[in-house]
């Protein structure tokens, strides 16, 4: 039973590479993650008669399944619970036990390193509590952007040892902004680089993500289907221009475009100034 | 004869051995730098995230009559390569970001209408 859009696709070009040559598997770092509770395999996480620790240990092997692989270098936790779910106890002892399950993962060697997606403070300190853990989450995925900056949560998550991870940090930040532009020129940079030097300073990991309407679709022997797309009306122009990480420049750029100049405190300060969109929607998880 | 596929890789090769992209090179020779975690393994402080598509729960698949999932059969293709080809520009870190929007067979039953356009921070 798929769970997982990408893990397949991924395996496949990963096992490419490997046969070929190019890549060996040490070389390269694969995340994934279980416990999304939107999927409809994923009741472990709303029922309190299933074991979400059983739940997580046999999505993973899905995982690993599709990916083709051994092991991955990370596995989080996708979401603290489900945002429908009002059960506060109920949502706390299910994060214990998938917990659990990824320090099993952890121990048994099929995961390098585990942690959390949007989990926010309230979700991690019962965690983080004496005996709430045997293992403090090396990791927390949060949306992370010029527009949602997370400054409070970075601070905790670094003060327990927890590196983040910035997901949507190009697309999330608005690149018209008269900041990033001034700070784009003066550097000699893009806006998105600005934004992903900003989070280096902040050693915060970014993973920008593939959007499926910028240049790089067109490019691409899909454009057909692409254009349907676009043009049913499910991507938006806004967002389109924000789609910064298909084109190839923009590929390059993001492995590179935050090397080679760097902010300086008063910058940073004034990147943090910029105007943020309001609530964390895992905020809305008990 | 090359594809648009290969002449694509090959912008993106000269564009990774220009000065301005010498954090990495085609052909795995460069990566990101890391950020060190607290077990001592060193994650790429970039990485790629492979979620390409953000379907919505109300995606038309009216518009693919051809095929029960359509869209995911050719978004598996188009994953692959894409995610091929960041591999081949030197990303060492990818993330497959999956994501609610992005998992579109695994809606419980195709919907009746498309939603407008993402929001700006989908759910990752």
């Amino acid at each position: 039973m798929p769970t997982d859009h990408t893990e397949l696709p991924i395996g496949r070009a990963l096992a490419s590479r490997f046969a070929s040559g190019r890549l060996s598997r040490e070389e390269v770092w694969i995340t994934t993650k279980t416990s999304d509770p939107i999927l409809s395999t994923n009741s472990y996480m709303r029922n309190a008669a299933e074991s979400s620790y059983t739940g997580v240990l046999e999505e993973f092997a899905g995982c690993l399944e599709r990916l083709g692989l051994e092991y991955v270098d990370t596995l989080l936790l996708h979401w603290p619970g489900d945002k429908d779910s009002s059960d506060g106890e109920l949502q706390t002892a299910k994060r214990a036990d998938m917990w659990r399950a990824l320090e099993e993962i952890y121990a048994s060697g099929q995961a390098r390193s585990i942690g959390v997606s949007n989990f926010t403070r309230k979700h991690l300190e019962p965690l983080l509590a004496d005996g709430g853990c045997s293992i403090v989450p090396h990791l927390n995925q949060i949306e992370c952007h010029t527009r949602q900056q997370q400054d409070e949560l970075v601070a905790y998550c670094h003060s327990h040892g927890i590196v983040c991870t910035a997901y949507s940090p190009i697309s999330g930040s608005d690149l018209e902004e008269p900041i990033l532009q001034r700070l784009a020129t003066a550097h000699g940079v893009s806006p998105g680089d600005i934004v992903l030097r900003w989070l280096k300073q902040r050693s915060i990991v970014a993973i920008p993500k593939v959007r499926h309407c910028g240049s790089y679709a067109f490019e691409s022997q899909f454009n057909f289907l692409l254009r349907l797309f676009a043009f049913d009306g499910w991507c938006g122009l806004t967002q389109c221009r924000r789609a910064q990480s298909v084109t190839p420049s923009r590929i390059a750029s993001n492995l590179s475009g935050a090397d080679g100049f760097e902010l300086s405190d008063e910058e940073m300060a004034e990147i943090g100034t910029i105007e943020g969109k309001g609530a964390y929607a895992a905020d809305d998880i008990v | 004869m090359a594809t648009r596929h290969d002449r694509r890789l090959q912008r993106l090769s000269a564009h990774m051995a220009s000065p301005s992209a010498s954090g990495a090179a085609s052909g795995g020779t460069g990566t990101a730098a890391a950020i060190e975690l607290a077990n001592g393994q060193n994650i790429p402080q970039v990485g790629y995230g492979a979620a390409l598509f953000g379907l919505k729960p109300g995606f038309d698949f009216s518009a693919f009559p051809s095929s029960d999932d359509p869209a995911s059969a050719a978004g598996d293709d188009a994953i692959e390569a894409l995610v091929g080809d960041v591999i081949d520009a030197g990303y060492r870190h990818i993330d497959t970001a999956h994501c609610c929007a992005c998992g579109s067979r695994l809606l419980p039953s195709p919907p009746a209408r498309v939603q407008p356009a993402l929001s700006a921070t989908s759910r990752a």
